[in-house]
């Protein structure tokens, strides 16, 4: 059973589902496995690994089931509108910390220590100080390394739990809770346009993309690093146009856009075209803000 | 393999099918709301709604019933005197009092009166509540379970001590949706006032298990109302537009190539979010209301941050379609020092309170909006810590204590319930807070029995199990 259940929720991490759909209930108020011998195959492979949680993930994801696309075929609606048999991989929104950490691994500012005491990172100012009226009400926003570090070490004040988290459906931690909700709200949308974590991600990959030879080839990096494709070619013709139209309204005399460049504590290189550099931070940042940032298909 | 398989699930699918139909058949109607249907907000409202909206206008900390409106001229008669055992019968008294030895009745130097064709009795702290008592009704007889503020407020808010329970808004928002576009369902707006506010936690306008999006959003004073609605600096709206409608664009070609309609529901969540960033801001600007508004709400009214200001957003906030605004004053926890703190409090809340019902009134919003009036409980009659000439404090008491509410569906000008002539125990018509809010949702349009959510195994509803609509308080 142990095995089962932790199995069951190594599927969920992969698929976004469980292969019981309950994965907090294996009782019978649960649901039963949509694929019992395959839920019991990876449950004594689990075993005969060792418990070893990397070689299983390791071994589902190089399954076909797992690699498959999305994409839905064209009976699929009519045979298994839920997508029950895995006939297509099943697209599902990523958690708060996996988004929070993707924008940090993409641009390469995520910091990949491990353990240590919970770190403070950028938080509106005013939170813990808006509730508490003792203890610790002071949020201390720490700097360096602290901001970057995987959002697993952010600090949890039940009280006043991190907003942008708790927008994307992080639990609020007084209850257990094994399946969180996924929902899509435009406070997420706000999160992503203007959370000063995505705006600087945003500035550090726009940074490198604007040292690549082109243009062309900036939106292929921006896309492998944050998607792991290429762009479609209406996708890139989309993203070329945008990228002109920013540069043409930022450069314009009274734009004041280059106070984009300031948000955040990591610096920019001095040497670059502040207005070109603001241009393909703001398409790297309409990038986080697309579908495929946010949804794994 | 895979027939043998399909064959043992459904097989099991048909005994769980079977069990499930002899349990409703064996145990007929009484079952059918506990093991019966999955809930469908959709179904919403069970009957026609009397509210569309609530205001409530919680004074956290717990406001003494004695000092306000719950007239008790024994006290005064008696001061000094020990609280006879006979009233108090055995009973536990609260934690920051129960070693004291002597619990001396206390009575600071207020007057009551009767007021308006009602007769309700007001305290001169209130003399703008004085004024509106028809509109009012009040339940002197409310009583709970806890003794302490956090599980306290937790419980009036989402029915249990316990957190994680979605909040009363957070339900209403869950069950009944939005009414608008541009703003949020469910709005919190915070007051704070003085040196012995006390806190408060996110959990209590928390969606617990409900979706986030049924979350209360906390409004802040300042040029963030909403986080994260402020565009980086620098970026001008133009710029933000441009974004979006390449984002647009983008996501359409994501969905002729996926096919998955929730792609486009994210081109309608960034559009939400960009009618958001003016609209919120346009909303709560204050600078535009006539000059009349603060003869209403009171000077205060003008300072960000303050009680009166937040009661003349709610106002805005509902006018504009906002389903549920919880409004906080934080001050209310008069241990010691209560002749003295509670004429500020009073000065904080009063005018302010009236003034919102009056411009509700004018504008035809109090019809369908229902405004609530209260705290988590109600303070003991003895005092806490030394009793003076003219000073006392007083400690928790969750025996008793009153709230009022008025607007839609309300019975006016009445009084429910009554307590003894200490104020200690409620001697008719008790209202428990389960009660309360079975009241409240039904003014909602909704069943509090049949409104559940299924998590962890068992379908949950803000009354647990528990709960009568007080009839007496429906118009």
């Amino acid at each position: 059973m142990t095995a089962r259940v932790q199995v069951n929720r190594l599927w969920k991490i992969c698929f976004g589902k469980g292969l019981v759909a309950t994965q907090e209930d294996f009782g019978n108020q649960g649901s039963l496995p949509s694929h019992p011998e395959l839920l019991d195959y990876l449950a004594i492979r689990f075993i005969d690994l060792g418990w070893d949680m990397k070689a299983l993930l390791k071994e589902i994801m190089l399954s076909a089931t797992y690699r498959q696309s999305s994409k839905a075929g064209k009976d699929a609606e009519e045979h298994d509108p839920e997508n029950n048999y895995y006939a297509h991989y099943p697209a599902h929104r990523l958690s708060a910390e996996m988004i929070r950490d993707q924008a940090l691994a993409a641009s390469g500012l995520l910091v990949r220590k491990i353990g240590g005491p919970s770190v403070y990172p950028y938080q509106p100012d005013g939170i813990w100080e808006a509730l508490a009226t003792r203890n610790a009400t002071k949020y201390q926003q720490q700097s360096g390394d602290s901001l970057y570090r995987r959002s697993l070490y952010t600090i949890w004040k039940r009280s006043s739990p991190p907003p942008a988290m708790l927008n994307f459906d992080a639990p609020d931690r007084y209850y257990c809770v094994v399946s969180r909700q996924k929902t899509s709200t435009p406070l997420q949308s706000l999160v992503l346009m203007n959370d000063p974590q995505f705006i600087e991600a945003a500035r550090i990959l726009g940074e490198q993309m604007m040292r690549k030879e082109d243009l062309g080839e900036a939106i292929q990096l921006a896309f492998s690093t944050l998607f792991g494709r290429r762009p479609r070619p209406e996708e890139l013709d989309n993203i070329t146009t945008l990228w002109h139209s920013l540069y043409a309204s930022f450069s314009d005399e009274a734009s004041n856009s280059a106070e984009i460049l300031q948000i955040g504590e990591s610096k920019t290189a001095s040497d670059l075209d502040k207005d070109t550099l603001t241009a393909y931070a703001m398409v790297a940042s309409t990038l986080m803000n697309y579908d495929e940032f946010v949804v794994k298909r | 393999m895979n027939d043998l398989n399909m064959n043992c699930m459904s097989d099991a699918l048909n005994r769980r099918a079977f069990l499930k139909n002899s349990l409703l058949g064996l145990g007929g109607l009484a079952f059918s709301s506990m093991a019966g249907a999955k809930v469908d907000p959709n179904e919403l409202p069970h009957f026609a709604a009397k509210a569309k909206r609530i205001i409530y206008l919680f004074q956290s900390g717990a406001p003494s019933q004695m000092e306000l409106f719950d007239y008790k001229p024994v006290l005064k008669e008696r001061f000094g005197q020990e609280l006879p055992d006979s009233v108090r019968g055995g009973q536990r008294v609260t934690g920051m009092t129960s070693n004291q030895r002597s619990f001396p009745l206390a009575m600071g130097d207020f007057t009551f009166e009767k007021y308006g064709q009602s007769g309700s009795w007001v305290s001169n702290l209130l003399p703008y509540h004085q004024k509106i008592v028809d509109q009012l009704c009040f339940i002197k007889s409310m009583h709970t379970e806890a003794i302490n503020h956090d599980p306290a407020v937790t419980f009036v808010q989402t029915g249990s001590q316990q957190a994680g329970r979605p909040s009363m808004g957070s339900w209403m928002s869950y069950g009944l949706g939005s009414a608008n576009e541009n703003l949020p369902t469910f709005c919190v707006l915070l007051s704070r006032s003085t040196d012995f506010d006390q806190p408060l936690y996110a959990k209590l306008w928390g969606n617990g298990f409900l979706p986030s999006r049924h979350q209360g959003v906390m409004f802040r004073s300042g040029h963030e109302p909403v986080l994260y609605l402020q565009d980086p600096e620098g970026l001008d709206r133009s710029a933000r537009r441009l974004m979006l409608d390449h984002l647009a664009s983008l996501h359409e070609s994501q969905y002729q190539h996926w096919q998955d309609p929730e792609i486009l529901n994210r081109v309608t969540q960034y559009e939400m979010a960009f009618r958001m960033q003016t609209s919120v801001p346009e909303t709560l600007q204050t600078d535009k209301e006539p000059e009349y508004i603060y003869g209403l709400y009171g000077e205060d009214a003008r300072k960000p941050g303050t009680y009166a200001h937040n009661c003349l957003l709610a106002r805005k906030l509902i006018e504009n379609g906002v389903r549920f605004v919880q409004l906080y004053h934080q001050g209310w926890d008069t241990h010691g020092n209560l002749p003295n703190q509670i004429k500020l409090l009073a000065k904080d809340t009063d005018q302010a309170s009236s003034g919102l019902l009056q411009d509700l009134q004018q504008r035809g919003l109090l019809e369908d909006t229902l405004v609530i009036w209260g705290g988590e409980f109600g303070r003991g009659c003895y005092s806490q810590g030394k009793l003076t000439p003219d000073n006392y404090g007083r400690d928790h008491h969750p025996r008793c204590f009153t709230i009022w509410m008025a607007g839609a569906g309300i019975n006016k000008g009445i009084t429910i319930g009554k307590t003894d002539d200490f104020s200690y125990n409620i001697v008719e018509d008790p209202v428990h807070v389960h009660d309360f809010q079975a009241t409240v949702m039904h003014l909602m349009g909704i069943d509090h029995e049949r409104f559940t959510f299924k998590y962890q195994g068992r379908r949950f509803r803000l009354t647990d199990v528990h709960g009568h609509v007080v009839s007496q308080v429906l118009a």
